[in-house]
């Protein structure tokens, strides 16, 4: 069994289970603005600049990716990962 | 802890509103007198006489004996005496009666507007003399024979006390709304959820995938500031070799 320097079991944290949540940075916009936005209105997201998506563990961004999809679902290609 | 209660209001240290008014007259006296002399201000016994002629509302108003009124006028045109003449009289009534209007103006916007009921220097008749609870003043300039009593309200006290310490001048405060308006704010979509364990999160490494919950058709739900919005969706789609974001339904505000 390996242990961290703080004593805890690394079995017993690998096992934790977690949810990630992917949030994609569309643009920054005035405060005023925000009311503003009406259906319609659109972003074009800058590939070339990586527009990274950030996956945040219970708020805090722990990693970030490119947006792709799978099937017919959202996906990130990871790019980054905190260090453990 | 002590049983004594706290005063509502500090109370004014002696002389505090006899300074006050005099920082509050000495403008006045600058306008209507070419050498007013120095602002002299001391409690008044009589309190708020009623047989004066008052200027101003029950809260701030300024009095005169009517017969200081003649006295008060030829010290505005710098005369030496009244004269029997009454048209004289007459003339010198209806000039001080426009200083003390003027006073009584003056006493409205240094008071907060206690003083406004009786705008355009109209005075007033006896009977509404001011309350007797008011604190009454008299005042007078240099050497001259009349006097003008100010009366005074708790809220006048404390207005003219402010001013003269400098307080007076309130800021407009603008709405929050607008103070905001020009902040720049990070607006994102959340593309969704996965489940994985703690231990496959440390095992992540650059070019693998990960895929989430939310379907490339979803209508997604705004982020503002990194935070869910309560309302406002948009959807990711392609627009040639752009991936754009386009708005679904804004965000609403309460």
């Amino acid at each position: 069994m390996i242990r961290t320097a703080d004593g805890v079991s690394r079995s017993i944290i690998d096992n934790l289970p977690v949810t990630i949540e992917a949030i994609l940075g569309v643009a920054e916009v005035r405060v005023g603005d925000l009311n503003r936005l009406a259906e319609g209105d659109t972003f074009t997201l800058d590939r070339l600049l990586g527009d990274a998506v950030e996956l945040r563990l219970n708020g805090a961004v722990v990693a970030y990716g490119e947006l792709v999809s799978v099937g017919d679902n959202f996906a990130v290609r990871i790019q980054s990962v905190a260090h453990s | 802890m002590s049983g004594a209660a706290l005063p509502w209001l500090p109370p004014p240290r002696d002389g505090d509103v006899e300074r006050a008014v005099a920082v509050f007259l000495a403008p006045w006296a600058a306008t209507w007198f070419a050498a007013p002399g120095a602002v002299r201000v001391k409690p008044h016994p009589g309190r708020s006489d009623r047989d004066l002629r008052w200027t101003g509302a029950a809260g701030a108003a300024a009095g005169m004996a009517p017969a200081a009124l003649a006295r008060l006028g030829l010290a505005l045109v710098g005369g030496e005496a009244e004269g029997d003449d009454p048209a004289d009289r007459a003339v010198l009534e209806r000039l001080a009666g426009a200083a003390l209007a003027d006073l009584g103006a003056r006493l409205e916007v240094a008071s907060g507007g206690a003083a406004s009921e009786t705008a355009g220097g109209d005075l007033l008749d006896p009977a509404g003399a001011p309350p007797a609870a008011n604190l009454v003043l008299r005042a007078c300039l240099g050497d001259h024979d009349w006097a003008v009593l100010l009366s005074l309200g708790a809220s006048a006290q404390v207005a003219l006390r402010k001013a003269a310490a400098g307080q007076g001048r309130r800021p407009v405060l603008a709405r929050l709304a607008e103070a905001l308006a020009p902040e720049p704010v990070r607006i994102g979509c959340h593309l969704g959820s996965a489940a994985l364990s703690a231990g496959e999160l440390a095992g992540l490494g650059a070019g693998d995938l990960v895929a989430f919950d939310r379907f490339l058709t979803d209508a997604l739900p705004l982020v503002v500031a990194g935070e869910p919005a309560a309302s406002g969706t948009a959807r990711v789609v392609r627009d040639g070799e752009d991936v754009v974001v386009r708005i679904a339904q804004g965000i609403d505000f309460p």
